[in-house]
């Protein structure tokens, strides 16, 4: 139940009540206690994993408590500024301090900001982190430019982990390698999704690369979009063959048998949790190799026919992580300020608080990639690419769209930390 | 040097050949093989044929001896390995030699060394690769066996489990932990039971299955839960076929049924392997010890537990040099004893019969005196057989003083007194 305090900071908040009720509300947060942080949410990217948790309500795993009584909010990708610090932390942080939030525990508990919390989620304008939260590294400042440059360090941070599970095995000992094969084969299965997309430009601008690189979909848009973004002739210029191949499974599989020669992948990353996709995967996996189901599926009983021949002689063998660690989230923004990885090639659309229920409720079905909702405005869901025709409708927010098209133009046609600028600078005026 | 070996030719064709050994080379050693254990990984090669991952493509006409686990004396060394090792001395072979990343092995891949022989060229790979071992024991039989301990001792150390918030893997089962052996009263699955309450990284919850009474309770005597409890191991034997829903059975044996840690499966058979998948904890590491003869062997595995749960799988086939010493150390201390595994006796001329019906023949290891003629003999039907031939009367008496286990004592008995093989 929500405790009404005096003076207790009022928010508004996307919570889910049960399978498919999600309401957006006002409410008080409680009282500040001496080791907790207020913080004010400025950017949350919508993740398939909110759509799932939606969809599941009091069945998904992170979920703890009965939601029609404690309902949660949602959103774990989120950026924001520090409001106010308990007195016990005044010496960590300090009011105007931005920071990110991590959806994995230190501890390993299966609770999560975005999931299992009353008082913390992403899609939000206020809310308090615990100090149990805090301890546990769900918490961390932020010094990058942008706040929706900080949202996107947690998909990064699932990509880097999920490279960094992958391992492989030498004849004759039992210590593994840690991660990618290096100068290996490398597949990113239904890859042009908003993480594929973080995969391939962690893959080819990591610290470990793989010598061939490939990419297939069935989506044609996405993956000529991906295309765009990462050009085979860019990859080559760091020593990576980087293909992209089309079609159903079926057909890819036959493409990707075609381009390592037989021989198998060292390393298989799916991005759909589809049985098929997953057979096929079990299929493509050469000596030793490494297939890493990165999506999760809905159902608890999802299983797949997978060959223990392989598993026994070939060494053949599994990796599933959901969610980076707090070092996975340090290498993501490492990368980011040296300008390696390029979080903005995710971002497709933007919006506001308002519009982010119907972003979660429909997600799978909605176009392009990221998400990204401003938490502070009121805003429709409205794609990038969209931006310069909106300018010329005769709309009240015509004056912001026109300057945000300029600035994106200026920009590759990508969201940009000036793009966020300007949109939050008419805060108030929408 | 003339050698008589069993050698095989394509699918099921094993034959036993005279022939006549090449002068060992400078860096080669030639040795009196004495004792080889067949193995159902030999089976395999044989009904597979060439298309064996190990086996030379043109089998035909270079066939391979088969037997890898095997153990005799040094007869001659060639110069370049002098003055490691001697005539004289007893050895034993890790053949899974990992040599310059090639799969060949004795046992698959050559023409002149394989267990189920009476000589053989040991082939300078081999001791280039370490994989020449001096036996210091008294009995051949344990020598061979400690190749098929070693697969043991290796596959426990190719577990491993996850920590939280880091990407290095903790090798080796969960200490302390809630281990499954699933169809695990066979010769591999006694020696991984003796293997893992005797050594120095044990699970906490032990429970082995079977669908075997008769086997079970061998199983039960041979290793015996009280054993078990004395090497702070709670052991038990489980027969699933007697229990309604054996999930949950298995389950309701961990602590607050949270499930196993570390399940490893003897037998390549789908609902066992996904009866496996289904009884992991978190965390939890399956280990496909069986290895499967169908290149198609798939079982149904739960992704939504690796995607979450970190559910994971493990397959080894052979252990490495390293297990094979582990092995050695441990039977020489005792800890481990090997004459467990061994059902069945029999000479050279017994080879192809019981390799290619190898699944259909009951009971644990058959282990073969490769310069004898002797047809395979249950250790258990001595005293029958005893009646009208006076070498297995002697024999039954030998045996009947060791617990109805194979001996030193016997093996001595046996090679002074048996048929020689013509």
């Amino acid at each position: 139940m929500i405790q009404k305090i005096q003076d207790a900071p009022l928010t508004r908040a996307l919570r889910l009540y049960g399978e498919g009720d999600l309401r957006l509300e006002d409410f008080s947060l409680p009282q500040l206690n001496p080791s907790d942080v207020l913080v004010r949410i400025f950017c949350d990217s919508v993740c398939m994993s909110t759509y799932k948790l939606l969809n599941q309500g009091d069945r998904h795993k992170r979920v703890i408590a009965n939601l029609a009584k404690q309902p949660i909010i949602v959103g774990h990708e989120f950026c924001g500024e520090i409001v106010a610090v308990g007195t016990d932390r005044k010496e960590e942080f300090h009011p105007g301090q931005k920071f990110i939030a991590l959806p994995v525990r230190k501890d390993g508990a299966i609770e999560a900001p975005g999931y299992s919390y009353e008082y913390i989620g992403g899609a939000s304008t206020l809310g308090v982190f615990h100090s149990d939260l805090i301890d546990n590294g769900c918490f961390l400042p932020f010094q990058g430019s942008a706040f929706f440059l900080g949202a996107l360090t947690e998909p990064y941070a699932c990509v880097i982990g999920a490279f960094k599970a992958n391992y492989h095995c030498q004849r004759g000992s039992y210590q593994h390698q840690m991660g990618i094969r290096p100068g290996g084969l490398c597949a990113l299965l239904a890859g042009s999704g908003p993480m594929g997309l973080a995969a391939i430009d962690y893959a080819i601008n990591g610290d470990t690369t793989p010598s061939v690189l490939v990419v297939s979909s069935r989506n044609r848009e996405k993956l000529a979009r991906a295309m765009r973004l990462f050009p085979p002739e860019e990859a080559e210029k760091k020593g990576i063959t980087l293909h992209y191949v089309i079609g159903d499974t079926v057909e890819a599989e036959r493409q990707l048998l075609q381009i390592c020669e037989g021989q198998g992948f060292d390393d298989i990353f799916i991005f759909a949790p589809d049985k098929a996709l997953v057979e096929s995967a079990d299929r493509l996996l050469g000596q030793d190799g490494c297939l890493n189901f990165f999506a999760g599926p809905s159902d608890a009983k999802f299983s797949v026919n997978f060959n223990f021949y392989k598993a026994h002689y070939s060494g053949t063998h599994l990796v599933g992580t959901s969610g980076g660690s707090g070092e996975d989230v340090a290498e993501a923004i490492r990368l980011m300020e040296l300008g390696r990885i390029r979080p903005e090639v995710l971002v497709t659309h933007i919006g506001g608080l308002s519009s982010a229920a119907d972003s979660v409720r429909n997600l799978p079905n909605l176009p392009g990639g990221k998400k990204l909702h401003y938490t502070q405005i009121d805003l429709p869901l409205i794609a990038i690419d969209e931006l310069e025709a909106l300018a010329s409708d005769d709309s009240p927010n015509q004056k912001l769209y026109k300057a945000l098209a300029e600035c994106v133009s200026q920009h590759a046609g990508l969201w940009n930390a000036e793009a966020e600028k300007i949109l939050l600078s008419h805060l108030g005026k929408l | 040097m003339k050698t008589k070996a069993v050698r095989i030719y394509g699918k099921n064709d094993l034959r036993l050949d005279d022939f006549e050994l090449p002068p060992i080379k400078d860096d080669e050693i030639l040795a009196r093989v004495v004792s080889d254990s067949i193995c159902m990984s030999s089976y395999k090669f044989a009904h597979q044929g060439e298309e064996h991952k190990r086996a030379p493509k043109d089998i035909a006409n270079n066939p391979s001896i088969i037997g890898h686990e095997f153990c005799g004396d040094i007869i001659e060394v060639g110069s370049k390995w002098k003055s490691k090792y001697q005539a004289g001395k007893k050895f034993t072979i890790q053949p899974a030699l990992n040599y310059k990343g090639s799969l060949d092995a004795p046992g698959y891949s050559y023409s002149n060394i394989g267990g189920n022989a009476t000589y053989v060229v040991i082939p300078n790979e081999v001791m280039e690769m370490d994989c020449l071992l001096e036996y210091s024991g008294d009995a051949y039989f344990m020598g061979s066996l400690t190749e098929p301990l070693s697969c043991v001792a290796g596959t426990f150390h190719a577990h491993y489990h996850t920590k939280n918030g880091s990407y290095i893997h903790e090798m080796g089962i969960r200490e302390g932990g809630n281990m499954a052996i699933l169809a695990g009263v066979g010769p591999m699955g006694l020696a991984a039971i003796d293997y893992i309450i005797h050594c120095n990284r044990k699970p906490s919850v032990l429970v082995v299955t079977d669908v075997d009474d008769a086997r079970l309770q061998r199983a039960a005597k041979l290793l015996s839960p009280n054993e078990a409890k004395k090497n702070g191991v709670s052991l038990s034997y489980v027969n699933t076929k007697n229990v309604a829903d054996p999930i949950a059975h298995l389950m309701s044996l961990t602590p607050k049924s949270e499930g196993f840690d570390d399940v490893l499966v003897f037998a390549p058979v789908k609902p066992v392997v996904e009866q496996a998948d289904k009884i992991l904890k978190r965390d939890g590491c399956l280990n496909f010890f069986a290895g499967p003869s169908d290149p198609e062997f798939k079982a149904e595995f739960n992704f939504y537990n690796v995607h979450y749960n970190n559910t994971h799988v493990v397959g080894t086939s052979g252990g490495n040099t390293e297990d094979m010493r582990e092995s050695l150390e441990m039977m020489g201390e005792g800890k481990l004893n090997p004459s467990i595994l061994v059902t069945h006796i029999g000479g050279l001329d017994a080879v192809i019969p019981t390799t290619l019906d190898l699944p259909n023949i009951a009971g644990g290891k058959k282990l073969i005196y490769t310069h004898i003629s002797m047809p395979l003999t249950p250790i258990s039907e001595f005293r029958e057989k005893g009646k009208t031939d006076p070498l297995f009367a002697k024999l039954a008496d030998i045996v009947e003083r060791y617990d109805g286990l194979w001996s030193v004592e016997a093996e001595k008995y046996l090679l002074e007194s048996a048929k020689k093989i013509a």
